[in-house]
């Protein structure tokens, strides 16, 4: 084994997550700045309105970026545990079935929390996964509850402290989302390197002299 | 000298944050000058405060300044009609949707004047002209523009006589223009996005004001008559030159007498 599978593409979102929660902070600074001084913030309107749109449009390349990723590390997850109960396919595709996604939103991460309690050496990160998955999970929901508001609002007002709120539960998601990220990368490097060494020790004991 | 070799994944990901970030800069910072119409509603002269059955006209509209507002505009309204600005003409609608409110409150204050002028004048009713004007500006407070003088006197002429045009609401009167100090009907914006309206509202009469022989091809009558022509819409359109245009045939309706069409 040279390379995980989701190595590639965890790199890949982790990067992209990084940029989303720095744009994202932005826009709780200037969410600020619009409730405590709106002559400063009209200044800024054409930047911030950049801001929003660009987390609007890297949100949607997020959900991409984790929807392979979820896949990959699926992969490998068969190949470290091969009882592992959740199949790549079955991993990404139960997230479009309506109702059934929500079950299967904390069903997924339960799933990975267990497998990686199998194993001792993934002690440390499997603990600190165990802890914040069912935070990011929630965020996630309060976000999506958040976006539905947004979209089905038929009054043209919106409180400056709904913003702010969203906002914030958006940057606190991404910041749970790369720790959880973190964990279930490094876990699987550590498992990555623990089986190298045992392949490596292997052919040396075979090739011992038998006494005859 | 040293090079430094990027990965191949640090290179997708600056490509995956590039994208949307132009998308963002050129939605935001890519410069438009367009106003848009779009299909409004209806709405009873009763809601400006006047005892009256039938309906004035209007349209959203306003000034796009980026392709994100255009986007919105777009996804919020229903037949929405873009028309490209020169530098001039942007400069009068900026002042005009997002400048002065006063110069905005002008046109309909003196349209809703005349209306009430031309209407209390037939019954002698000189002295509460201004109560009549503040009281109506107050009630429409959230609509802009002048188009709803001639409907308005309709109805200042229901609610003076006692009358109704629409035959205890069998009828459903609309209509838009404009109204001179001498009860004329003047010409107004968006005729084509006010017959979607009117047509989205099954109005039996809607009113335009007839000003072929001022303008020519560029009149709102022409204009109508070609919109109904290409839309195919089923619309009784009836241009007027005056207040008494109007109300006459409004009166003769009922006998098939049609003075105008």
């Amino acid at each position: 084994m040279k390379q995980l599978q989701s190595e590639s593409i965890g790199k890949i979102l982790w990067i992209v997550l990084w940029v989303a929660a720095i744009f994202t902070a932005v826009s709780v600074v200037n969410t600020v700045i619009y409730i405590i001084d709106y002559q400063l913030f009209y200044k800024i309107e054409a930047f911030y309105s950049v801001v929003t749109i660009f987390i609007a449009l890297i949100h949607f390349i997020l959900f991409i970026l984790y929807g392979i990723w979820i896949y990959k590390v699926h992969m490998d997850f068969k190949t470290f545990f091969p009882d592992h109960p959740v199949t790549p396919g079955k991993a990404v595709g139960f997230y479009f079935i309506p109702f059934f996604s929500l079950y299967w939103l904390f069903h997924v991460p339960a799933k990975l929390s267990r497998s990686l309690k199998s194993e001792a050496i993934t002690a440390d990160y499997r603990g600190k996964f165990s802890v914040l998955w069912p935070f990011g999970v929630i965020f996630f929901i309060i976000d999506h509850i958040f976006n539905l508001y947004f979209a089905y609002n038929e009054s043209m007002y919106i409180s400056e402290w709904t913003w702010l709120t969203a906002d914030i539960v958006y940057l606190i998601l991404l910041i749970l989302s790369l720790s959880l990220l973190f964990a279930v990368t490094n876990s699987l490097q550590l498992l990555k390197t623990h089986k190298l060494e045992t392949e490596q020790q292997q052919p040396a004991d075979d090739d011992t002299p038998l006494n005859a | 000298m040293k090079s430094m070799k990027l990965s191949k994944e640090i290179k997708i990901s600056i490509a995956l944050v590039a994208v949307p970030l132009v998308i963002s800069f050129l939605l935001i910072l890519l410069p438009v000058q367009e106003e848009y119409t779009a299909r409004g509603e209806i709405a009873p002269v009763s809601d400006l405060g006047i005892n009256g059955s039938v309906h004035f006209t209007y349209v959203y509209s306003g000034i796009i300044e980026n392709y994100l507002d255009k986007f919105y505009v777009f996804l919020e309204f229903d037949d929405v009609e873009f028309i490209t600005l020169d530098d001039d003409e942007y400069e009068f609608y900026t002042e005009y949707y997002v400048g002065s409110d006063a110069e905005e409150d002008a046109y309909k204050e003196q349209t809703v004047a005349n209306a009430v002028h031309v209407t209390a004048s037939e019954i002698g009713e000189e002295d509460v002209f201004q109560d009549k004007i503040d009281d109506i500006l107050y009630h429409s407070a959230e609509y802009y523009g002048d188009s709803m003088g001639l409907m308005v006197a309709i109805g200042l002429v229901e609610e003076m006589n006692n009358v109704d045009y629409s035959r205890h609401g069998s009828l459903t009167i609309a209509g838009t223009g404009t109204l001179e100090y001498d009860g004329t009907v003047g010409s107004i914006g968006a005729v084509k996005q006010k017959l979607f309206t009117a047509a989205a509202n099954d109005v039996d009469i809607f009113f335009i004001p007839k000003d072929e022989d001022i303008y020519g091809m560029y009149s709102n009558e022409s204009e109508a008559r070609q919109v109904l022509r290409e839309e195919n819409l089923d619309l009784n359109v009836v241009p007027v030159e005056t207040l008494d245009d109007a109300i006459e045939y409004l009166e003769n309706y009922d006998t098939g007498k049609v003075l105008l069409q």
